[in-house]
């Protein structure tokens, strides 16, 4: 069985994140790090791999992202990856959820994965998507918001929260799984992990290498555009309520919590 | 055709969700502005007048699967596409949640379509619709526009308001063949409750702990 881990390079926690005005995307200057919801994505391979239920030939890091992304896929194989893939070309740049899963989904053709696993969301664009568009594209079975796998008889028992409780799906293979960051705890990587990743062969692909459609992706190739960045509005000034009678006091704060769609 | 087409997530039992309702509301409101119709999609076998009780809240139409099964995206997707494709469906309206996040997504990626997520407003311009979706840990607001149809935009948990306005949907059955690859995940269970039969007043004492115990082993008193 072969796992890829689709993992992304974003600002790190302690940035103050921004958006270039002139260009409507991400500024991605400053320090950056590894997405760390998919820090859950790598460990939950790693316990597939280790756990034993299937063997697991290997366990693939990919990216797309520009040059420096690579530091990302040196920490994924830090926290175990066998070796990573880093897509990135300059006609990637500017590609929305649309372009961008397409063109993970083709990086994801040419390695033919048993399964695909990642994090529940990025912490810079927050998208929640592209886990299922990926699985669209690849034509696999797929599920988000995984927060337990067991792997009997060659298919995935997935256990998440949903709408209505909890959901127990089976999940044959091939597949692509989005996993919560309840699943399990990341183990922190060892120092001769670490020092090591950088030995961990890591395959660099340009658009043309995996069969990308150039005018599918980028800012042209999208199907979204960013018109205007506003701020939010501002904050209403709080309202004091003085407790005379208790229960009128609950009334009053039951209310303005509903009022505002909080309970 | 500019119209706006929801998903109505359901119970199994006909019960709608409050967030589809709400989805169902600002179609309807935002169709009547781009001069379209809101209609729904319904999978599994709902009763004829649960699916058209979907109109008192702006539905003209609603599409019903009946042999699809409601609680996974997949067969979803396959119904939702089939039934934009075929009646020319401006754009697809979900009033978020974990299914409505993966059939919108997976929506993008089948009719190559773009994407908006997170979103807390839908503004009309012009006859097509902009979105406003904060980003950035909610620290700003961007205006999001759509460059090709249809636009899949899909909402923020309560972001639209449920608003009854009176009549009846007209329920048209389709019928949809399933793509190979969504039949290959099965509901083995679908909305258990856990941990319903522990009732906290009850308790005498209460004892809070945070990750650092590990495990429920932690909580055990030396």
């Amino acid at each position: 069985m072969k796992i890829c881990v689709l993992v992304k390079e974003v600002p790190d926690a302690a940035v103050q994140k921004r958006i270039d005005p002139n260009t409507m995307r991400m500024d991605r200057s400053g320090e950056k790090n590894l997405n760390p919801f998919d820090t859950h994505a790598i460990e939950a391979a790693m316990q597939i791999k280790e756990g034993g239920a299937i063997p697991v030939e290997e366990v693939v890091a990919v990216t797309m992202g520009p040059e420096t992304a690579f530091r990302a896929l040196h920490k994924a194989v830090a926290l175990g990856a066998d070796r990573s893939v880093h897509l990135s070309d300059a006609a990637l740049s500017g590609s929305d959820v649309c372009a961008t899963g397409y063109s993970l989904a083709k990086v994801l053709e040419a390695e033919s994965p048993d399964l695909v696993l990642l994090g529940q969301q990025s912490d810079d664009g927050e998208c929640y998507t592209i886990g299922a568009v990926v699985a669209d594209h690849l034509q696999m079975p797929s599920l988000t918001q995984v927060i337990k796998i067991d792997v009997t008889d060659g298919k995935l028992r997935c256990e998440r929260q949903a709408e209505y409780g909890y959901d127990t799906v089976e999940v044959e293979l091939p597949a692509v799984i989005s996993v919560g960051d309840a699943i399990n705890e990341p183990r922190y990587p060892s120092l001769k992990a670490i020092m090591g990743a950088k030995k961990k062969p890591l395959d660099n692909k340009a658009t043309a290498d995996v069969g990308i459609d150039a005018g599918m992706v980028g800012e042209s190739g999208s199907k979204t555009a960013v018109l205007a960045l506003n701020p939010p509005p501002p904050k209403e000034a709080g309202e004091i309520i003085e407790d005379e009678d208790t229960n009128e006091t609950v009334e009053k704060i039951v209310a303005w919590l509903d009022e505002r769609k909080l309970i | 055709m500019a119209g706006i087409l929801v998903y109505a997530l359901h119970d199994d039992e006909g019960n709608f969700n409050k967030n589809s309702l709400g989805a169902i509301s600002e179609a309807a409101k935002l169709a009547g502005e781009i001069g379209g119709e809101a209609a729904a999609v319904v999978v599994g076998d709902i009763a004829d007048d649960a699916c058209a009780s979907l109109g008192n809240y702006g539905a003209a139409k609603v599409y019903r699967a009946k042999a699809v099964p409601e609680g996974l995206a997949q067969p979803i997707i396959d119904v939702m596409a089939k039934v934009i494709n075929e009646n020319d469906f401006g754009y697809a309206l979900f009033g978020g949640g974990l299914l409505g996040f993966e059939i919108g997504a997976g929506l993008t990626a089948r009719l190559n379509a773009g994407v908006t997520m997170e979103v807390t407003k839908v503004k009309v311009d012009g006859g097509k619709l902009i979105v406003e979706r904060p980003i950035l840990q909610d620290s700003q607001i961007a205006d999001v526009g759509y460059v090709s149809k249809p636009g899949i935009i899909i909402g923020r948990l309560n972001a639209f308001d449920v608003k009854e306005s009176g009549g009846t949907a007209e329920v048209v059955d389709v019928e949809v063949e399933l793509s190979a690859w969504s039949s290959k995940a099965k509901l083995v269970q679908r909305g258990e409750q856990r941990g319903a039969d522990v009732n906290i007043e009850d308790a005498d004492i209460l004892v809070g702990g945070g990750r650092g115990l590990g495990a429920a082993e932690g909580f055990e008193l030396c």
